[in-house]
């Protein structure tokens, strides 16, 4: 499986964020997606999830795009979103029983996986809750289990570390790593660079919506000329750039 | 403040404007003076033969208490004001005598023709009819008045005295009321004036702006334009309606309905948000219970089918935003599955709520023994179910939003 974005450009409405995007999201990678606020994360993602369509280039999974197979290409896809959003009316309970509805997962052996990931967050006993009862960060971890648990081969995370406590927060690790040592593919957008230099193995650096310079840490210091520097330091040297163009 | 209060009074009534057009319009004032007609002509008969008993006079002071009750405290406050105002919370005090002050309006003129409807019964009662009548308005606006210091007072919770509670004041209003329809509504006068007088007294010592409940004052005023707000419902489409939800466990014998395969996803969806949320439930369960007494009362048989038909397509349309419920969360859209499993399910649940809607209804007639009139509630009903189900819903959704 893999995810690959060809000469992308897209936004909202007529006017462009995104300007000629290209990069691929390889099986058993975890692939971190940096950028300043309003460089275009989010809005890659909602492109690739099909909450926006290209204005031209081409979004695929292996060969599966949105308009040849709609079905096939979004069940390849577990999506954590930025901010959670729940269903007010549907328990905790029933959130993931819709999920494996929605990916036709077989009730009866998604259950204890969900259970362990559930035991796992402490959430096991708020089964019958509803999302107002719950804080941010519990609805984030819900949000969390339903993706994981699809087993789906691409999993996108947008910013997963605000507002889960540490714990959590390594919990979340375990899960991503998870994913990749079983082959996997995780694209995650995140402003927390020192986790993501130590878990993604390769990166999209992206400014004012286009691919800045991709590949691993070893390669970023090579393009950025500069081959001590940390992502801190080489994500500070993109943003000068930004404010010099 | 004060600009702050009149460009929110004015934004807030260019919307409600704009949502009055929409509930009056041609067809539905039409009907209204047909309905305000029968109600007068109903009414001068009625007082033709009331003659002074015991219970009239409660039941008309029960009647004005009632009227008196309505209109709130119109705070026009919005969520994000409870943190950028909350500097300016003291000034704010300014801002909310304003909005007491319009919100005098509305109820002050209801009030009024209450008091001119009474005015004939007033002559049934033996007592002056014009002098009786103004006092009767005075004393109903006093009333008010005191009533709407308390709801904004109601906010200052920490110099807010134990007495000083609305239904204290309805209950006094009621006996002085009572007393006053007695001998002269006079008496109901002097007591609300007085009354009124008191509490601003008490006021005048307790009134201290910097106590103010922000997020009580924004709840409330919240929970009152939602009711607006679904009022207009029942005529039009209001954007960004969200009801609450209720856990309702005790309707989960229900549930077992949609089996839990993948091909039911939405269906499994569409039931939880029909029982649970506030905004359907509830009303398909009062229009079903009053449609059914209604049905009950009305004797020509096409004037039934017409009630009939009426009463499901109002349903129906209520259940409408149901389907469109779901548009924010995004999960929505990425689950992998064909857009017609959505339109297919909400219409199967629309058919089925409405058909037993047009079954709940077909009961009021037959509960009077009025077999042919049940038969053709239980056919139109069934028509406008079936018609909305399997022709309007699929083609209002198939449009883009």
């Amino acid at each position: 499986m893999t995810l690959r974005l060809t000469d992308v450009t897209g936004g909202y409405g007529s006017l462009p964020v995104l300007k000629n995007l290209s990069f691929t999201v390889p099986d058993g990678a975890i692939v971190g997606l940096i950028g300043l606020n309003g460089a275009g994360k989010s809005t890659t993602i909602k492109h690739i999830i099909g909450l926006l369509a290209p204005q031209s280039g081409t979004i695929a999974i292996d060969d599966k795009t949105l308009a040849t197979d709609p079905d096939g290409y979004r069940q390849a896809i577990a999506y954590v979103p930025e901010t959670p959003v729940l269903y007010q009316e549907l328990t905790l309970k029933e959130h993931l029983e819709l999920t494996m509805m929605a990916y036709g997962l077989d009730q009866a052996a998604t259950w204890p996986k969900a259970t362990a990931m559930l035991d796992r967050f402490r959430l096991a006993n708020k089964l019958d809750w509803f999302p107002a009862n719950f804080s941010k960060g519990m609805k984030q971890k819900v949000m969390i289990v339903a993706a994981f648990m699809t087993e789906a081969p691409l999993t996108i995370i947008d910013e997963p570390f605000t507002g889960l406590d540490p714990l959590a927060v390594h919990d979340l690790l375990d899960l991503v790593t998870a994913r990749r040592a079983a082959g996997g593919a995780v694209l995650m957008s995140t402003h927390i660079l020192a986790t993501a230099e130590q878990y993604a193995d390769t990166f999209v650096l992206l400014k004012d919506g286009q691919v800045r310079a991709t590949g691993d840490v070893a390669s970023l210091r090579a393009q950025f000329g500069l081959p001590e520097a940390s992502l801190d330091d080489l994500y500070l040297v993109m943003t000068k750039e930004a404010t010099h163009a | 403040m004060r600009k702050l209060w009149t460009t929110r009074l004015r934004r807030h009534q260019k919307a409600q404007f704009k949502y009055l057009q929409l509930v009056f319009n041609d067809h539905f004032v039409l009907a209204l003076i047909i309905l305000a007609g029968a109600l007068l002509y109903g009414y001068s008969q009625l007082i033709q033969q009331l003659t002074p008993q015991w219970w009239l006079r409660p039941a008309v002071a029960a009647g004005l208490t009632a009227s008196l009750s309505l209109g709130q405290l119109a705070a026009l406050v919005e969520p994000a004001d409870a943190t950028f105002l909350l500097p300016q919370t003291a000034p704010f005090g300014q801002f909310l005598l304003r909005a007491r002050r319009y919100s005098l309006l509305l109820p002050g003129a209801v009030l009024g023709m209450a008091a001119l409807a009474v005015m004939p019964l007033l002559v049934v009662l033996h007592i002056a009819a014009w002098s009786g009548t103004l006092t009767l308005v005075l004393a109903l606006w006093a009333f008010k008045d005191a009533d709407l210091w308390l709801q904004l007072l109601a906010h200052y919770r920490a110099f807010l005295p134990r007495w000083g509670r609305r239904g204290l004041l309805m209950g006094l209003a009621f006996v002085l009321l009572t007393a006053g329809l007695w001998w002269h509504p006079a008496i109901a006068m002097l007591g609300a004036v007085a009354l009124n007088l008191a509490l601003r007294w008490t006021v005048g010592n307790h009134f201290a702006p910097a106590t103010l409940d922000w997020l009580g004052l924004v709840a409330a005023e919240d929970k009152r334009m939602g009711r607006l707000y679904r009022f207009y419902n029942l005529f039009t489409d209001v954007p960004g309606l969200g009801g609450g939800v209720r856990r309702r466990k005790w309707l989960d014998v229900f549930l077992p309905l949609v089996a839990r395969t993948p091909a039911n996803t939405w269906a499994y969806l569409f039931l939880r948000g029909f029982l649970r949320r506030t905004e359907f439930l509830g009303l398909t369960v009062r229009l079903a219970l009053i449609g059914a007494v209604v049905l009950a009362l009305v004797e020509p048989v096409w004037l039934v089918a017409l009630l009939a038909l009426l009463f499901v397509y109002l349903v129906g349309f209520q259940l409408l935003p149901l389907a469109l419920a779901y548009q924010e969360v995004v999960f929505t859209h990425l689950y992998p599955l064909p857009d017609a499993q959505r339109t297919h399910a909400f219409t199967q649940l629309a058919r089925g709520v409405l058909l037993l809607l047009a079954g709940v209804l077909a009961l009021g007639p037959l509960m009077r023994g009025h077999w042919l009139a049940a038969g053709v509630v239980l056919v139109a009903g069934g028509v406008a179910a079936v018609g909305l189900a399997q022709w309007y819903f699929p083609n209002r959704l198939a449009r883009p939003a």
